[in-house]
C-alpha cells in the first residue's frame, strides 16, 4: 500500500511554477531520494505535504489522510524537518523537546522517558541540560531530528538534512538515517548534495524546474537509464586496439568510449558474464592492466537525467 | 483531564519570558516610576501642607497610583504581545510550531494567556505599594477591585490586539509600528470625541436635545456587559490572529463572523436593556437604527475587502450555506443577517419611536453601496489589506471634497440642498438628524445607492473578464 502518494500536486506563484503535475509514490518503508538542483522545487514539495503550503491543484494523501481536508490527521502521522530552522532562545534541550512533546499531547509519564530515548539516538544525552542556542550546528540538526521522532512518526520529511554540516557530522546524520530506515520509517529526504543519499535511499526522485523528471527504485532506473553496466579497463600503451576488439562485440557492448586513456564499455551482455570481454581481449593480446565493473551512482544519474533538460 | 488542559504554548512563552534579563529590567523600572510617583504625591501633599485627613491622602495617593499603572499597563501589555507570532517568523520557529497538531487557537491562545500571566504579575508587584496605602485608611475595597479588574480587562483587549498584529503583520517592527500607531489614533480620537462631548454640554443649547448611548445601564449591568463585551473582543481579536496562521485566513473567516454577530447580539440586547429606562424620559429618533448603525459602518470596510472567490455564478453567495466562505462575496448576506436581526430587535424593543422601515432600507441601501465599492477595490486589488486602505482612503478623500465643497459655496451664500446631501455618499448620515426627514429623501437615497453600486459592481465584474480573457492569452 502506498503510504505517500500524489496526484498532480502543482504549486504556481502567478505565473511561476513551483511545482508540476507532480506525482510521487512511497510504499512503506521506502526510503526516497529527492533530488534536484537548487530551485528546483524539492522544498515546495515538501512543504506541500508537511501542510504548510496549499498546492495550487492537485491532491495528495499520507497514510490515507487528505492533505487539504484532514491536515491534523496528516500532521499527526509525519515528522518534518525542514532545510532552515531556528531555535527558542532561553530554553534547555530537554525543554524544548518537553514543549514539542506537549505540543504532540503526549503523557507527562512517558515524556521523560522518551526525551531520554530520542537523545540516546540522536546522540545528545550529554547535552540535555545545556541551551539549546549553545549547540552546534551539527547538533541542533540532531536536536531537530530527536524533535521530528517524539511522536513517532510513519513518514518521515527531511528537507537537506544535511546541509551546511562538517563532513563528520553529515556522516553522523547519515548513519542516523540507516538507523530509521532499519526501523522501518518511511522516509522522503530531499538533497541537492548526491553522494550523501547513495547508499541511504531505495528510491530516487529527480526533479528540476519543478517537473519531476523520473522516479522509481534506484536500480530499475539505472537499468532503464543505462541499460548496462560500465566497464573500465586499462591497457598498456595505445587504446585502440582494445576499442577495435570491443567494437566487434556487438552483442555484448553497446558504447566504447576513451577517456584519459580508460577505455570505457558499456556491457550489455548477460548479467555476470563480463568474463568473455576479458577473453576476448586477451584472444587479441590486449595488455590488460585492469578490468573493473565502475558502480553506477547517483550522480551518473542526475547528470544524465538533468542534462536532457537543459539541452 | 488536566493535560488536555495544559497548553505547551503557555508554558514555553512564560518560560522564555521569565528568563530574559529584560523582563526583570522592566519589572525594575515599573516599580520604581510606582514608586517614584507615590512619592512625588506624598512630598506636594504632606509637605506641601495641603492635607488634612490621612484617609484623603491615602485615597489621593491611591488614584494617582492606579492612574500611573494603567498607564505603564497600556503602554507594557501590547508589547508583551506584538512580536509573539512575528518573532517565531522571524527566528524561523513557527514552520515546527504549525506542524504539531496544536490547534491555531490553541497556538494564539498559548501566547494570550501567557502575557495576562505577566499582567497579574505586574499588578501583583504593585501591591505592596496598595498595602501601604491601605495601612492609612479610606480605601474602598471594592473601589480595588473595581480598578484591578478594569485594568485587567483593558490589559486583556490590549494584548489581544497586539497578538493580532503580531499574526497578520510579516515583521515586529511593522507589528509594533501599527499596533502602537493604532492605539495612539484610538486614544486620540477618544480624547477628541471626550472634549467635544464635554464643550457641547458646555455650551450647546438645550440639554434635553443631548443623549448619551449607554448612560441609563448602570450598576451590575454594566459590569455584565462589559466584560461579556471584552470576552467578546478578545475572543474576535484571537480568531483573526489564529486565521492568519492558517494557509488562507478566510478558510477560518466564518468563526470571526460567527462571534462578531454574538458581539452585535449582545449590542443589541443592550440598546434594549438601555431603552427600557430610556422610555419614560425622553424619545430618542431612530434609536435602534441610530444606535446599532455605529457597529456595521465600523465593522462593514473590513468585512467589505478582502481576496474574492472566482469561478461562482453571483447567486452562490445568496445560500445561507455558503456563509462560511468568509470572502467578500459572501459579506453581503452576512450583514444583510445582522440588519434583519436590528429590525427584529427595533419591533420588539420598548424604545419610542420606532425606526421608520423606509430608514432600514435607507441603511441596507448604503450597505449595500459600500459593498459594491468594496468589490471593485477587491477585483482591482485582489489583496486584503490593499483593498481595504483603498476603500477608506477613497471615502475619506470623497468625504474631505464634498466637506470643502460645502465650505466654499457656504462662503458665497446659499448650498444647494442637493450638494449639502451629497455627505450622505460616504456616512449615512441622516439616520443621527434628530427631527425626522420626509419618506421621500430616504427612499431617493435609497435608490441613488442601488444604482450607483449596481454601477460599480458592473465594473468589477467587466475588469474581472478581461483580466481573465487576458491570462487566457498568455
Amino acid at each position: 500500500m502506498a503510504i505517500v502518494e500524489t496526484h498532480n500536486l502543482t504549486k504556481r506563484y502567478g505565473n511561476l511554477v513551483a511545482v508540476n503535475n507532480l506525482n510521487l509514490r512511497l510504499e512503506e518503508g521506502d526510503v526516497l531520494g529527492f533530488i534536484g538542483p537548487n530551485g528546483a522545487g524539492k522544498t515546495t514539495t515538501i512543504r506541500m505535504l508537511a501542510t504548510l503550503l496549499e498546492p495550487t491543484s492537485g491532491s495528495a494523501t499520507i497514510a490515507g489522510h487528505d492533505l487539504q481536508r484532514e491536515p491534523e490527521a496528516v500532521r499527526r502521522v509525519i515528522g518534518y524537518m525542514p532545510d532552515f530552522f531556528g531555535v527558542y532562545d532561553d530554553v534547555k534541550v530537554w525543554e524544548y523537546l518537553d514543549f514539542f512533546a506537549g505540543a504532540y499531547r503526549i503523557p507527562h509519564t512517558e515524556r521523560t522517558k522518551l526525551i531520554d530515548d530520542v537523545l540516546a539516538l540522536t546522540d545528545l544525552s550529554h547535552k540535555k541540560n545545556d541551551y539549546v542556542e549553545a549547540l552546534s550546528r551539527g547538533m541542533k540538526q540532531r536536536l531537530c531530528l530527536a524533535k521530528t521522532l517524539l511522536h513517532n512518526p510513519q513518514v518521515l520529511l527531511l528537507d537537506e538534512p544535511a546541509s551546511g554540516l562538517d563532513p563528520r557530522a553529515r556522516i553522523e546524520i547519515k548513519e542516523l538515517l540507516k538507523e530509521l530506515r532499519n526501523m522501518g520509517k518511511t522516509i522522503l529526504i530531499s538533497s541537492h548534495i548526491l553522494p550523501e543519499l547513495a547508499d541511504v535511499c531505495n528510491k530516487i526522485a529527480i526533479i528540476e524546474r519543478g517537473e519531476l523528471l523520473i522516479s522509481g527504485e534506484i536500480d530499475s532506473i539505472m537499468r532503464q537509464l543505462t541499460g548496462s553496466h560500465v566497464l573500465e579497463i586499462r591497457v598498456a600503451g595505445d587504446a585502440d586496439g582494445a576499442v577495435q576488439v570491443l567494437q566487434n562485440q556487438h552483442a555484448d557492448i553497446r558504447e566504447v568510449e576513451v577517456e584519459d586513456g580508460v577505455v570505457r564499455a558499456y556491457y550489455i551482455g548477460p548479467p555476470g558474464e563480463h568474463y568473455r570481454i576479458i577473453w576476448a581481449l586477451a584472444e587479441q593480446r590486449v595488455k590488460v592492466l585492469s578490468f573493473t565493473e565502475q558502480s553506477t551512482n547517483l550522480e551518473d544519474i542526475f547528470m544524465r537525467v538533468t542534462r536532457g533538460v537543459v539541452q | 483531564m488536566l493535560e488536555r488542559l495544559e497548553n505547551p504554548v503557555f508554558r514555553q512563552s512564560s518560560r522564555q519570558r521569565m528568563r530574559g534579563a529584560r523582563t526583570y529590567g522592566c519589572l525594575i523600572a515599573y516599580l520604581f516610576i510606582l514608586a517614584l510617583v507615590i512619592v512625588f504625591a506624598y512630598n506636594q501633599l504632606v509637605v506641601g501642607g495641603q492635607l488634612r485627613s490621612t484617609s484623603g491622602l491615602a485615597q489621593i495617593l491611591f488614584e494617582a497610583l492606579v492612574a500611573t499603572q494603567w498607564l505603564l499597563v497600556g503602554v507594557i501589555t501590547p508589547a508583551l504581545t506584538t512580536s509573539a507570532i512575528t518573532m517565531e517568523r522571524e527566528q524561523r520557529t513557527i514552520d515546527l510550531l504549525l506542524i504539531t497538531p496544536l490547534s491555531r487557537l490553541s497556538i494564539v491562545w498559548g501566547k494570550f494567556t501567557s502575557a495576562m500571566a505577566f499582567l497579574v504579575v505586574l499588578i501583583l508587584c504593585g501591591m505592596p505599594l496598595v498595602a501601604v496605602l491601605f495601612l492609612l485608611g479610606g480605601i474602598d475595597s471594592r473601589l480595588l477591585l473595581a480598578r484591578y479588574a478594569m485594568m485587567l480587562l483593558t490589559g486583556a483587549v490590549l494584548a489581544a490586539f497586539g497578538l493580532t498584529m503580531s499574526a497578520v503583520c510579516a515583521t515586529s517592527t511593522l507589528a509594533n509600528l501599527l499596533t502602537y500607531g493604532g492605539l495612539a489614533v484610538g486614544y486620540f480620537v477618544a480624547a477628541v470625541a471626550g472634549v467635544t462631548f464635554v464643550l457641547a454640554r458646555a455650551f450647546g443649547g438645550s440639554a434635553g436635545s443631548f443623549f448619551v448611548f449607554g448612560t441609563s445601564v448602570t450598576g451590575w449591568q454594566a459590569w455584565a456587559f462589559a466584560l461579556a463585551g471584552v470576552a467578546l473582543v478578545v475572543v474576535i481579536l484571537l480568531q483573526i490572529a489564529a486565521n492568519y496562521l492558517l494557509l488562507d485566513p478566510r478558510v477560518g473567516a466564518w468563526k470571526t463572523r460567527l462571534y462578531t454577530a454574538g458581539l452585535y447580539a449582545l449590542l443589541l440586547l443592550f440598546t434594549v436593556v438601555d431603552a427600557r429606562s430610556l422610555v419614560p424620559r425622553t424619545s430618542v429618533p431612530n434609536y435602534i437604527a441610530s444606535n446599532v448603525a455605529p457597529f456595521l459602518l465600523v465593522i462593514a470596510p473590513v468585512l467589505f475587502t478582502g481576496v474574492p472567490y472566482t469561478g461562482v455564478r453571483w447567486y452562490y453567495w445568496l445560500l445561507p450555506a455558503n456563509l462560511r466562505v468568509g470572502t467578500v462575496q459572501s459579506a453581503w448576506l452576512y450583514l444583510m443577517l445582522l440588519l434583519l436581526a436590528s429590525v427584529a430587535t427595533d419591533v420588539f424593543s420598548p424604545a419610542s419611536p420606532k425606526t421608520h422601515a423606509i430608514i432600514w432600507v435607507y441603511l441596507a441601501g448604503y450597505l449595500w453601496w459600500v459593498w459594491s465599492l468594496g468589490y471593485l477595490f477587491s477585483m482591482l486589488i485582489r489583496n486584503r489589506w490593499g483593498a481595504l486602505f483603498a476603500l477608506l482612503g477613497s471615502l475619506a478623500a470623497v468625504m474631505q471634497l464634498l466637506a470643502t465643497l460645502n465650505a466654499a459655496l457656504a462662503v458665497r451664500g446659499r448650498v444647494p440642498p442637493w450638494i449639502e446631501q451629497l455627505p450622505n455618499l460616504v456616512i449615512p448620515m441622516a439616520l443621527w438628524e434628530s427631527s425626522q426627514r420626509h419618506v421621500d429623501y430616504y427612499a431617493t437615497w435609497a435608490g441613488i445607492y442601488l444604482v450607483v453600486g449596481l454601477f460599480a459592481v458592473w465594473l468589477a465584474v467587466k475588469i474581472d473578464r478581461i483580466r481573465q480573457d487576458r491570462s487566457a492569452e498568455r
